[in-house]
């Protein structure tokens, strides 16, 4: 066989590889690896592998082209993650080859639902480990997760928070501002702890910081976790074990606003409270004083009400005893008085010269009251003591009752 | 000395001996005066109180 160019043979590659694959395309399973894209240019290289265990299965080169450019943003949009390297991804590719770039397959389009599932099954996943090796900091009740930090007492007021958020950052800005800006005039005491807070290995930077935070002597309050003013995506670090674990067995109440509009990440899920944004982080330390600040208020006008009570209620039970002082006094002299009275009446009743007046008469033998007509006989002499008078008479005859 | 709480126990007392009339004829002036000065501590004492409360919650912060 004589030796050919090697163009004739790229070509003859090119042709067998065009009969082969043509206009075919196929959905495969790949992971990213590197990634060089130009937003500008509007297109974007990137390598794709499969990967078993640390064995390299397969690894090719790809790209996306102008055309499908927009691929890529509606993936982000639909599935917050940023296209970066090291995501799962199911694409539909077709195969080309070119005598000077060698093969490359093109992406036409990435399947939002495959990758949705597969961070969710890694959510899970996580979220399963933490139970299974973390069962005093992460369990499930009635279905939900609940962490030790959680159901740590939260102190009735905030004061001293640490507050972890990337450096120079607007969450750190934006967190500060509402801080300061507090109608009801309540004071902070904020001890920075700055490190990075999105992207590949922020989520070690985090616990450096917790760990900072525990090491540093202060008894804090709360630590507050902001992120804001980055990317919508690049929240993977919030979704590690690491940080989970971290964050589920802190012995101080952590409050997140990492600024993820719609996804709940891990870290939200097992910390103490978890709010939208840093803003929202800052208003939430303030109702929390607020709401103390209220109950103090309101114990204030009970006891207000209940000292105002208790001196109505002696006012009202001295007046009805001074009432009723007077009352029995009266009632006292008025009884005697009627006791008296009734003695009287019963003494007039008896005196003989009132009884005379009634009608009756006395008779008298001798100066003496008769009260028997067997006592007496025919022939005596008596005397009848009348009301205004006495009669002499003679006894003429007795008849006794039978 | 004597305490609110005392001088209107003491009163209830008095009140309820009259009214159940276990009083003597002869020592009701006594009762009745005694019972009178403890009305009169009752109210003064019950002013006082009253005017402290007033004083207090005038200088309670409003907020």
């Amino acid at each position: 066989m004589s030796p050919i160019r090697l163009s004739d043979l790229a070509f003859t590659i090119q042709a067998l590889m065009e009969d082969a694959f043509g206009q075919k395309a196929f959905w495969v399973f790949a992971e990213t690896s590197d990634i060089k894209n130009y937003p500008d240019r509007g297109y974007c290289f990137l390598t794709l592998v499969e990967r078993s265990g640390r064995d390299t299965l397969a690894k090719l080169e790809a790209c996306i082209w102008r055309k499908n450019y927009h691929i890529i943003e509606q993936f982000e949009a639909a599935t917050q993650v940023a296209f970066a390297r090291n995501i799962k991804l199911l694409l539909l590719v077709s195969v080309a080859f070119n005598p000077v770039y060698g093969l490359r397959l093109e992406i036409l389009r990435i399947d939002h639902s495959y990758t949705r599932g597969n961070l969710e099954q890694e959510r899970q996943a996580t979220l399963d480990a933490l139970v299974r090796d973390h069962p005093d900091r992460v369990w499930l009740e009635n279905g939900e997760y609940i962490t030790a930090n959680q159901v740590l007492p939260c102190p009735p007021v905030i004061q001293r928070v640490a507050l972890i958020a990337a450096p120079g950052s607007d969450g750190l800005r934006d967190f500060r501002h509402e801080l300061q800006h507090t109608i009801f005039g309540y004071r902070f005491t904020v001890d920075e702890y700055l490190c990075q807070v999105q992207g590949q290995g922020a989520e070690r930077a985090i616990v450096g910081q917790l760990e900072k935070i525990s090491g540093s002597g202060v008894h804090y309050d709360a630590v507050v976790m902001v992120r804001g003013g980055g990317s919508q995506l690049d929240f993977g670090s919030f979704d590690t074990y690491l940080l989970g674990q971290a964050v589920a067995g802190y012995n101080v109440p952590i409050i997140t606003g990492i600024g993820h509009e719609r996804n709940v990440s891990i870290t939200d899920m097992l910390c103490h409270r978890s709010v939208k944004t840093p803003t929202k982080a800052a208003a939430w330390l303030i109702d929390h004083n607020r709401s103390f600040e209220e109950s103090c208020l309101r114990l204030r006008d009970r006891l207000a009400a209940a000292a105002r009570d208790a001196l109505l209620s002696a006012r009202e039970h001295l007046d009805i005893a001074t009432e009723r002082l007077r009352f029995v006094g009266h009632n006292y002299l008025r009884n005697r008085h009627t006791e008296l009275t009734e003695k009287a009446v019963t003494i007039r009743h008896l005196d003989p010269s009132n009884v005379l007046r009634r009608g009756y008469a006395l008779l008298l033998r001798h100066g003496r009251v008769q009260t028997k007509a067997s006592a007496l006989t025919a022939g005596d002499p008596v005397a009848i003591q009348l009301v205004d008078g006495l009669i002499t008479a003679t006894v003429t005859d007795i008849e006794t009752n039978a | 000395m004597i305490t609110y709480q005392e001088a209107y126990d003491q009163l209830l007392i008095l009140v309820e001996e009259i009214e159940n009339e276990e009083v003597p004829l002869d020592e009701l002036p006594a009762k009745i005066r005694r019972a009178t000065e403890l009305v009169t501590f009752c109210q003064e004492r019950l002013r006082a109180v009253e005017g402290e409360y007033q004083e207090i919650m005038e200088k309670m912060p409003k907020r």
